[in-house]
């Protein structure tokens, strides 16, 4: 039997009541700032057999308005009909989550833990979760943030993690650095301007504090990137030569100005118009590199694309795009999408980390390859990184490189620069419909 | 009606005429102009099919397009 729970009144609700939503969650944390790890609510695990006893002790002890699992059918819960529950309890497991209000209100410490005959086990701060990836070098990250967080937590930060060899394995740098021979490289892209034309950037993430920000909306939300995709390419182009932590490197141009132009929505999508109006801000600028990872599969050579880029190079500005992820290889090679398809600008195809062309990388007019097979860099809080896959990932490799040269001479601009990452990049064995001249090359 | 529906339109101008010129005279033929783009010689806006014939004719304007969606790659 079940009864929904009806809102008695209206009493407000903080941010992190029981029935907020993850975005919910996530916007307020990303708004604190600070350890954006935690949701700020807890979670209450009862001892063994004392799940109801705690269900009442919340109730008549600490003043909760509590709610069950077993209040809705087959304890199908959802969040959002929890009304005015300030701790929702899963009597199967014997655990409650307790809104972060009322941990804070009713003083819901470990201390109140002591007493034996409590029927609370322990009270812990409750953290966001996220889907892992496949990659296992991404996991074994994954594995060592969380020991640390936790260590954090137990306030032993400063004791070091006993893992040296592990240490010494995940630091260095990602496959494509490598492949593309950035790490050697001694430069970082000093007094260029890189512009990204993406999702926009988590303007907040701990690897950039410091960095030079230039930013612009062409889609009416905020450049704050909550898609994650503009902070994970952008991660790639102009990235920190050393992350904090046993992080590997996974950024070129670690010293340029970075211009993030917002011209696809948190949704990852936008319009040809709202491209256009990013290219020109980012040529109005004289950024010397601008990158695109992003397009439309089956549309023709654009002439205003085509014209954008012409007049990018004109000014000294080099466009590089995706070429798009529309094939299924060896079956299917679809043809370049646009922008990649314009003559004027440079189109990246993607290779996996024994240089074969990804599966989904799209084909015929392509000028350069770059690594776009499980490519490691930035992500929003919390997870501040990620591993993807896409041309999307290929390009800023391309658009880093191309930084880097056009910090080792000021001739190197526009369609001087193009020239210099055609003649440098490392031949394949691989037809130039896939991969164009090769792998670019850092200086 | 098919030619009476708005729709939103990219024009790509060259650089003989002042692009304000050109403007204008978009301007008059039925469009109704949202982003002139001067570095990249782009002006887009509104109209119907019926006017982009009208738009097509300008001097200046080499090519009237339809606006795409784009995705993330």
């Amino acid at each position: 039997m079940a009864k929904r729970i009806r809102s008695s009144g209206t009493p407000k609700l903080s941010a992190l009541h029981i029935s907020a939503t993850p975005d919910e969650l996530l916007l307020s944390a990303l708004k604190q700032g600070g350890d954006t790890t935690k949701t700020g609510r807890s979670l209450v695990t009862f001892k063994e057999g004392a799940a109801e006893a705690g269900m009442k002790a919340l109730r008549t002890r600490h003043g909760l308005r509590v709610a069950s699992a077993r209040d809705f059918i087959k304890q199908a819960v959802s969040f959002e009909r929890t009304g005015d529950a300030e701790a929702l309890v899963f009597p199967e497991i014997g655990v409650a989550v307790v809104s972060g209000e009322a941990a804070k209100t009713r003083s819901m410490t470990m201390g109140l833990v002591a007493a034996a005959d409590n029927p609370v086990g322990s009270i812990d701060p409750e953290y966001f979760m996220f889907a892992t990836d496949v990659n296992p070098d991404d996991y074994l990250r994954g594995v060592l943030r969380a020991t640390q967080m936790i260590m954090a937590d137990l306030g032993q930060a400063e004791k070091e993690l006993e893992h040296p060899d592990v240490v010494a394995e995940v630091a260095g740098a990602t496959w494509g650095l490598n492949a593309c021979k950035v790490p050697p490289s001694t430069k970082n892209g000093t007094g260029i301007k890189v512009a990204i034309l993406d999702t926009g950037f988590d303007l907040g993430h701990p690897e950039f504090a410091g960095r030079s920000f230039v930013t612009n909306t062409f889609v009416g939300q905020p450049v704050d990137d909550l898609n994650g995709h503009g902070t994970h390419t952008a991660g790639t182009a102009c990235g920190p030569q050393s992350p904090a932590g046993p992080v590997q490197r996974y950024g070129i141009g670690f010293r340029t100005q970075i211009f993030i132009g917002k011209v696809l929505t948190n949704a990852g999508g936008g319009t040809q118009a709202g491209v256009l109006a990013g290219m020109n801000w980012a040529i109005a600028n004289r950024c010397a590199v601008i990158s695109m990872s992003l397009g439309a599969d089956g549309v023709p050579p654009q002439p205003s694309y085509t014209q954008a880029g012409a007049r990018a190079l004109a000014a000294g500005c080099l466009i590089i795009a995706a070429s798009g992820n529309a094939s299924n290889r060896p079956a299917m090679i679809a043809p370049a999408g646009s922008p990649a398809n314009s003559p004027t600008i440079v189109s990246v195809g993607a290779v996996d980390s024994a240089l074969r062309i990804a599966n989904f990388s799209s084909g015929g007019k392509v000028d350069i390859a770059g690594p776009g097979v499980n490519v490691f860099s930035s992500w929003p809080r919390p997870r501040v990184h990620n591993t993807i896959s896409g041309t999307s990932m290929a390009t800023p490799h391309v658009s880093g490189c191309a930084a880097l040269w056009a910090q080792t001479s000021s001739t190197l601009r526009g369609p001087a620069l193009r020239a210099k990452l055609i003649a440098t990049a490392k031949h394949l064995p691989l037809p130039p419909t896939d991969v164009g001249a090769g792998l670019v090359q850092a200086p | 009606m098919p030619g009476k529906k708005t729709e939103l339109w990219i024009v790509t101008v060259s650089d003989e005429r002042p692009i304000k010129k050109v403007v204008a005279d978009l301007k008059a033929a039925g469009l109704d102009v949202s982003q002139v783009l001067e570095e990249v010689g782009i002006v887009s806006g509104s109209a119907t099919p019926d006017n982009v014939e009208k738009l097509r004719k300008i001097q200046g304007v080499i090519d009237v397009s339809p606006d795409h969606p784009v995705t993330a790659f």
